[in-house]
């Protein structure tokens, strides 16, 4: 079977890149080893964060044309989600109700003052609270907060229901959708790629398509090696905590300049408490498995301690659950996304905060797919600043 | 805290397998959410309060006596009113994490026996939440811890043959029976008679079981087959059932009610679904079984799971009843002191010998019960309009699935539709739905169960954070 463009992964990355190649009159297959959404995409913290992260605070002077650019990506971002769940025809329980970043000791107010004047500049909208004007906001928040910066414009999505609407839609517009198929072998033939993947049922099915996109996410450097290709993207191993509903109190997305939190309340009444607590990764035999990572007991306790030590009306909530999901890192913490030079027709999107900027990203890489340039430029997360790593790849 | 051997479940099976490892000199610690021992056979009243004629009937003799020579062990430590709330292996072993009093904390075993025991099958149907509608179990864990009938006028409607004895319960507490329903035709019973060789070995067993029938038939209590209640009605709390031959919605026809009866209780009885979150939690390999419990954890002729250090025994390898859970947790505890080099292989094999004996027959009942007493899938999906709740946490009802299935023709795995639907989501963690959720797939290509996460019952962020854990990464 040929396709023009072949996606694999059933994440975000991979469904709404899908939903955009269609969009764009390709004809598409995706190619998804589980299920839709059971990768990171459906397990992580749903939290729009808008608000510069702390290696571009520390390295404001050095990164500025990074800024710049970063900052102009967020205001597209920004517009892509108000209208998403139009484009979408989906509710996507989105709220934008604002969010912001806590300090509580000198050293936090320091770089929450620096990260404010830093935003400013680059013209993101930022308002830096002191203490009572924290309260005043945030009434749910202890006293110990000492300050605040707040961007209107934070908040959060369902991320149940972000990537089915994706697939749905992908769907819809004639695209495609091969689960239980895990893709072993991607090869360059005259010039095609030639796709191959063992479905559940143990039958091998080959595919050939002009376009090959890797949204394999934590796994997507197993998947390039299958194309000959170093695609540095880490699997990190992540947890999150989620209470019982309790009536709505906290009203912004939390997160924390000096610590590791990210926390929210959804309409249902649910807390969500999470921040880049790490779990650990499965192994065997020295090699990372794709199952799910272990709830590492310390880390679970220090999230909490750190959630009830800004918000002490959580304390009586009862944990439902915790859970832990794999997303992929990179060397320099930006995405990958484009094309990869030295293997023609090869599409990267992996890595970064693939929630918050996934829609757009998707958006942008189809772009550049069908009319060979994206409406925004994708340059910084270009593949290729990892070429000398392929250097000797033959 | 550590342990030799550390058995979650106060149950027949953990008290037995506590026993005998205790007697090999193990230092076992078991763990019960219960404020006391006995599990679920042996509800036993609360310590304040005495209950005169407590479970008399010479059928809770063996478990009663296991009791009594349990808590006069030495050297096992009993954490009562205290709940597991996860549990990983680690280089030590297993480490528990536990809530009690005291708030939460670690406890580190070399070994871990699961015998966690199961619980009611729960059935979606129109007005299954109403208050008043109750499990069938749960009604006699009341009888028998209060010996209080939590209502006047019972209604029992299912197809497994507890219902009677707890029938006959109420009966002697003072209440009301209006009727028993089992949704099998009346030839079950003629299959069961068939089968008789499986039955004979278990006299007491089934003297017990008549002797409750008679009791029914004299007090005029109709026992009804073929008939299930098919929904409940009443304002803010149940008054009266409606019932509807099984064969129309087997058939899956909407269904036509036979009858009303009018009721303030109506207990629901079709059996037992496992406790296995925290072997599936662990990552113990089950498969699922349709009669006899859901997914319930493999274990070799030891009692030991695909797992290093860790047992399961009792309702948690499939449904058997009290007897079965008794001889495995045997077995399981002959296996720990065995596995800890405490007890030759010689003396194991001597020792379990008997037990094996006794558990062949008991199997052959157990299997024969299980196979009887289920009502098949196209009763319980019959059941299962789409205004049913079936998901009671998160409020999610039979129709809500089923139209998420169909706006995602992609999702096929149980996992990915408790994602799509929320159902299962909740409090508990979908104990209560999962069997149910997995009927409306039509295919199954995932995984086969909800993934059970920590913690396995909720608990406060308070409490989990005055914690401590061992090991700080
Ligand atoms: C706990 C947690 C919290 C997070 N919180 C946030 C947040 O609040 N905000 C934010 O912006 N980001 C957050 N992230 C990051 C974000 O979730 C990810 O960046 C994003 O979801 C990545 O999407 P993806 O589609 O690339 O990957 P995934 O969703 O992981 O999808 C990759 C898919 O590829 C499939 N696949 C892999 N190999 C193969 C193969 N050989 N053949 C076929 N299929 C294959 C996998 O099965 C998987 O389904 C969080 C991540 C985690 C784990
Ligand atoms: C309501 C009900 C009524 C029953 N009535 C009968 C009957 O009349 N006759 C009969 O033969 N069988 C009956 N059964 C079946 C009965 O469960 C078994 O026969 C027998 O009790 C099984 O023994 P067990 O040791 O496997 O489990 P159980 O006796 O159920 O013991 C398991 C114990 O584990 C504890 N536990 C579970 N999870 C945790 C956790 N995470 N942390 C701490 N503790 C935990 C529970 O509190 C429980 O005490 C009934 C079952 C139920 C649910």
């Amino acid at each position: 079977m040929h396709y023009d463009a072949l996606v694999i992964g059933g994440g975000l990355a991979g469904c709404a890149t899908a939903c955009y190649l269609a969009e764009a009159g390709l004809s598409v297959a995706l190619l998804e080893r589980g299920e839709i959404n059971r990768g990171a995409s459906g397990q992580n913290a749903g939290s729009l964060h808008f608000q510069l992260e702390h290696r571009l605070i520390h390295h404001a002077d050095a990164l500025a044309d990074e800024l710049q650019h970063y900052v102009a990506l967020t205001q597209v971002a920004i517009d892509h989600w108000r209208g998403i769940e139009a484009e979408l025809e989906s509710p996507l329980e989105l709220a934008m109700h604002g969010g912001l970043m806590l300090a509580e000791t000198d050293e936090d107010i320091g770089l929450l003052e620096r990260k404010a004047a830093i935003e400013q500049a680059q013209g993101l909208e930022v308002t830096l609270l002191d203490a009572a004007q924290t309260q005043a906001r945030a009434p749910y928040l202890s006293p110990a907060v000492r300050a605040a910066l707040y961007c209107p414009h934070e908040g959060h999505c369902n991320p149940r229901l972000l990537t089915p609407a994706y697939a749905r839609k992908a769907k819809r517009l004639g695209a495609s959708i091969v689960t239980h198929c895990a893709v072993t072998e991607t090869r360059r033939q005259g010039n095609r790629w030639r796709v191959r993947g063992a479905l559940g049922s143990g039958e091998v099915c080959e595919w050939t398509s002009d376009v090959l996109v890797n949204a394999a996410g934590a796994w997507a450097m197993d998947l390039g090696r299958m194309a000959n290709l170093h695609l540095p993207v880490f699997p990190v191993g992540l947890l999150m905590n989620v209470t019982e509903r309790t009536a709505l109190f906290i009203h912004h997305l939390i997160q924390h300049v000096g610590r590791r939190l990210s926390m929210k309340q959804v309409d249902d009444g649910n807390v969500l408490i999470g921040g880049g607590w790490s779990a650990r990764l499965p192994q065997q035999h020295g090699q990372w498995l794709p199952g799910r990572p272990q709830v590492d007991m310390a880390a679970l306790r220090a999230n909490l301690r750190t959630a009830l030590a800004v918000a002490p009306g959580i304390e009586s909530l009862r944990v439902l659950r915790s859970w832990t999901g794999t997303t992929g890192i990179t060397p320099d913490q930006l995405p990958l996304i484009g094309a990869v030079s030295r293997a023609p027709g090869y599409y990267v999107a992996a890595g970064g905060s693939g929630f918050t900027y996934g829609p757009t990203y998707a958006r942008l890489l189809s772009e550049l797919i069908t009319r060979g340039e994206a409406s925004h430029s994708l340059a910084p997360y270009s593949p290729d600043r990892f070429a000398h790593m392929n250097m000797f790849m033959g | 805290m550590r342990t030799d051997l550390a058995i979650v479940g106060a149950g027949p099976a953990g008290m037995a397998a506590a026993r005998i490892a205790a007697s090999h000199g193990l230092a076992v610690t078991v763990i019960d959410e219960q404020a006391r021992a006995g599990g679920q056979i042996l509800r036993q009243p609360p310590q304040a309060f005495r209950v005169d004629r407590w479970l008399t009937d010479r059928i809770y003799s063996p478990q009663q006596q296991l009791l009594r020579q349990s808590t006069e062990l030495t050297n096992v430590r009993w954490l009562q009113a205290t709940t597991v709330l996860g549990a990983d292996l680690v280089a030590e072993g297993v480490r528990l994490q536990l809530n009690g009093a005291g708030g939460t904390c670690e406890l580190t075993a070399d070994r871990l026996l699961i015998a966690t025991g199961c619980h009611d099958m729960p059935v979606s149907f129109p007005g299954s939440t109403l208050p008043g509608v109750m499990a069938t179990g749960g009604i006699q864990a009341f009888i028998k811890s209060q010996q209080i009938v939590p209502g006047e006028r019972f209604l029992f409607s299912g197809s497994h043959p507890l219902q009677l004895i707890v029938a006959d319960q109420v009966l002697q507490a003072g209440g009301d029976v209006a009727a028993v329903l089992f949704s099998q035709p009346p030839s079950v019973i003629g299959q069961a008679l068939r089968h008789s060789p499986a039955l004979l070995p278990h006299p007491g067993k089934i003297l017990y079981f008549s002797r409750a029938c008679a009791r029914l038939l004299r007090r005029g209590v109709p026992v009804r087959f073929g008939q299930v209640a098919s929904c409940a009605r009443g304002d803010g709390r149940l008054q009266s059932v409606e019932i509807t031959a099984s064969k129309t919605l087997q058939n899956g026809a909407p269904s036509r009610p036979v009858d009303s009866i009018d009721c303030d209780r109506l207990g629901i009885g079709f059996g037992f679904l496992a406790n296995s979150q925290l072997a599936s939690q662990l990552g113990a390999s089950g498969h699922w079984s349709d009669t006899a419990g859901g997914w319930v954890a493999e274990v070799d002729a030891w009692m030991r799971s695909s797992l290093p250090g860790v047992y399961v025994a009792g309702e948690t390898t499939g449904i058997g009843g009290a007897d079965v859970a008794q001889r495995e947790g045997e077995l399981a505890g002959l296996a720990a002191a065995l596995d800890a080099g405490v007890l030759p292989v010689d003396a194991a094999n001597n020792q379990a010998r008997p037990t094996r004996r006794a558990l062949r027959s008991l199997y052959r009942f157990a299997d024969l019960l299980s196979r009887l007493s289920h009502p098949g899938a196209d009763l319980l999906r019959g059941l299962m309009t789409p205004d049913s709740t079936l998901c009671k946490c998160e409020e999610v009802s039979v129709g809500d699935v089923t139209t998420a299935l169909k706006n995602n023709p992609f999702a096929t795995d149980i996992n990915a539709l408790k994602l799509l639907s929320r159902c299962g989501m909740g409090l508990c963690q979908g104990r209560y739905c999962q069997y149910q959720l997995r009927s409306l797939l039509a295919e199954h290509r995932g995984e086969a169960v909800f993934q059970s996460r920590f913690p396995i019952k909720p608990v406060s962020i308070g409490e989990l954070v005055s914690g401590t854990s061992d090991q700080i990464h």
